[in-house]
């Protein structure tokens, strides 16, 4: 525990608490030490000048008076005084001897006392000011000093517990904060090793108060879900991709077998080694259809996105299966949006393109002979709409839902209709552009619209006209 | 003909320069970009096939760096990258034509022979003509033995493709490349359907049919049969 980041941080946070309290009493003691210590030299130099005046008007006599008088009444107020002549014995005063320590430069001088207060000797601090006076007097004015030495002492005993106090209590506070940080942070590292071990459902849990932890604990979760998504619909691929390649290998597989055990003749090698090449061009044809449609959904959108004319698109394919349509005795119709009207979004081009020929290629496959396919692009009402239209046999209402379910629809699609795996690209390339793949009754029919978001549309001409000044 | 292949599959080069030996080309085979890029500086190919995941020097790399010492050899890029993405950058670097694999053996050689037929013929032509047909590029006209004959704007794009590669076989995702702009494999073979057509047009109130069918390639324009 004393290795982890958090107990590191409320021990440096603890420190630095007791730093700052230290600061901050510390301040205190010393502003108002410097107070007290200004209070008495005042004191001393207003008692001093007095005396001193009173001398001066009625010299020694009546500065003896005064001492005198001050020393009896004035005893309480912690003042000394004594009056000595120089090289003499002293005068009148409230100490019993003259101190021994030098004054300095200024009259000042801090000593110590002894004195007999009640029968019992007492030892205490003074400071006090010597001034000679003319006469040859030397008058002493001082103040005990008791009181700012206890308060100096105070002030440190409460210095160096509040120190220690905030000390002891950051550490224990951090202890307890990184025990409780720890146990959030191991059910994440439970988690995590949960998942390790190859179980994708394992969660951080989420205790609800909405704090830090509760928002990554949260954003883990999504993202586990994510994955999660994301790797059963990669297995379901995996899955297609077995089912749909196993068939035609295995068929490979036979007929390149029974040609083989038999008798063949040349004529019948060439035959058997043309199935053969038609069957690999089956399954390559699969693979890469699975493979585009596997790319297109795990594609960074607006890679290599420009605006596309989606008109220019439809009709195009329309004009690249016309032909294909009247061969089956069908029409196909090719309607162009109103005039005016900008079917511009901003997309992969051939992707696009794809994914519309995939949608006239079903609707031509589907609608029997003299069957009609509409093709026609709707830019009205600010949405963009490419719509296959037939009236044809059309996808019953209960499939519809299923077949726009991704894999449902794979697999659905697999049973009725050859590899089928068109309407899924169609899907993936809808999903990438952001456009809606509806499938409606056409009465009878089936109509297919790839309905592009409004604001990929509206933003598209202002960016087409800026790409054809530039 | 020679023709440098550089791919580092060695079988896969093996299949290829047999292949290549048997349509009668000399073939001449490196297995790495570096060995890739010296000889085909240093030999006179005139088409060089060019995988473009390659040991010590990337296939891209080879174009590039032969494109600026102004070597203009054709040069036919394959990748396992079908993207279109992909496609584009193979282009961009200065190759002439890229197939993804797998591919058939066919589309390649289709692709190499238009590639080695394309520095032929005045670029700036006017008139195409094969046979008794004949294509006025300016006047968008076609006729044949004097009649004319009335096309679609695509269908003419399509005859002019197979004008312009005449007595080559051209497979039906060129035609889809070149003429559609569509760099996808449609699931109808709808190719066919537009050749077809076309057929009706040039071929059928005539002895000869110019356009004949190539049996697991594609397509070619000739005047023989």
């Amino acid at each position: 525990m004393f290795r982890t980041t958090v107990f590191r941080l409320a021990l440096i946070s603890a420190i630095m608490f007791a730093l700052l309290s230290g600061l901050v009493l510390g301040l205190v003691f010393l502003t108002t030490a410097a107070l007290i210590d200004q209070q008495t030299v005042t004191a001393i130099n207003t008692e001093m000048a007095g005396l001193e005046d009173i001398y001066r008007r009625g010299g020694p006599s009546r500065l003896i008076e005064a001492i005198q008088s001050r020393v009896n009444g004035f005893q309480s107020n912690h003042l000394i005084y004594l009056l000595k002549r120089t090289d003499g014995p002293t005068v009148v005063g409230n100490l019993n001897t003259w101190p021994t320590v030098p004054p300095d430069r200024n009259g000042w001088l801090r000593f110590t006392v002894e004195s007999d207060m009640d029968g019992r000797r007492q030892v205490w601090p003074a400071q006090a000011r010597i001034v000679t006076l003319p006469s040859g007097l030397r008058l002493l004015v001082g103040r005990d000093m008791t009181e700012r030495s206890n308060f100096s002492r105070i002030m440190e005993q409460s210095l160096a517990f509040a120190l220690g106090a905030a000390l002891i209590l950051g550490i224990i506070g951090g202890v307890v904060m990184s025990r409780n940080l720890l146990s959030r942070i191991d059910a994440v590292n439970t988690t995590a090793q949960t998942i390790l071990e190859g179980d994708l459902s394992g969660r951080v849990p989420v205790s609800g108060g909405g704090d830090e932890f509760d928002r990554l604990a949260t954003n883990l979760n999504s993202m586990l879900d994510r994955i999660q998504k994301l790797i059963s619909a990669m297995r379901e691929v995996t899955d297609n991709i077995a089912h749909d390649l196993r068939s035609p290998l295995n068929r490979m597989r036979s007929r390149l077998e029974i040609t083989l055990v038999g008798q063949p003749d040349l004529a019948e090698y060439r035959r058997s080694l043309e199935g053969a090449l038609e069957d690999t061009d089956t399954i390559l044809h699969t693979f890469n259809a699975l493979l585009s449609i596997a790319r297109i959904e795990g594609r960074n959108a607006k890679e290599n996105f420009a605006p596309v004319d989606l008109t220019d698109l439809a009709g195009g394919t329309a004009e690249l299966y016309e032909p294909v349509a009247e061969e089956r005795g069908q029409t196909l119709a090719f309607t162009p949006p109103e005039a005016g009207d900008r079917a511009v979004v901003v997309g992969d081009r051939h992707l696009l393109s794809q994914a519309i020929a995939n949608l006239v290629d079903n609707a031509i496959k589907y609608t029997p002979e003299g069957g009609q396919v509409r093709v026609w692009v709707d830019a009205a009402h600010g949405s963009t709409r490419v719509v296959v239209a037939d009236n044809g046999p059309g996808v019953p209402e209960e499939f519809r839902s299923a077949v726009l379910n991704r894999f449902v629809r794979l697999e659905q699609s697999r049973h009725t209709h050859g590899t089928g795996l068109g309407l899924s690209l169609v899907s993936a390339v809808a999903d990438l552009h952001g456009a809606r793949l509806d499938l409606l009754d056409n009465a009878p029919g089936l109509r297919v619209e790839l309905v592009f978001p409004e604001k990929a549309a509206r933003r598209t001409p202002a960016e087409g006209d800026g790409a054809a000044v530039g | 003909m020679r023709i440098l292949v550089v791919e580092d599959d060695a079988e896969a080069a093996a299949y290829l320069a047999k292949g290549l030996r048997e349509s009668g080309y000399v073939v001449d085979h490196a297995d790495n970009g570096m060995d890739g890029l010296y000889m085909a500086t240093n030999e006179p190919y005139d088409a060089i096939v060019l995988d473009r995941m390659l040991p010590r020097l990337d296939g891209l790399a080879v174009v590039e760096t032969l494109r600026k010492a102004g070597k203009q050899t054709p040069v036919l890029i394959l990748s396992a990258l079908g993207e279109v993405d992909a496609r584009v950058q193979g282009l961009r670097a200065g190759g002439d034509d890229y197939l993804a694999k797998p591919y058939a053996f066919s589309e390649l050689l289709a692709r190499m022979e238009a590639l080695l037929r394309r520095g032929e013929g005045p670029t700036q032509q006017t008139r195409l003509q094969v046979g008794d047909l004949e294509m006025d590029l300016l006047a968008r006209q076609v006729t044949r033995s004097g009649r004319t004959i009335a096309l679609q704007p695509r269908e003419f794009r399509l005859l002019e493709y197979l004008m312009r590669h005449a007595g080559q076989v051209v497979t039906r995702t060129m035609l889809l490349e070149n003429v559609w702009d569509y760099h996808f494999d449609p699931q109808t073979n709808v190719i066919d359907v537009h050749v077809s057509r076309l057929r009706q047009k040039v071929d059928k109130d005539f002895d000869k049919a110019l356009i004949h069918t190539v049996r697991g390639a594609g397509y070619v324009l000739r005047e023989s049969d």
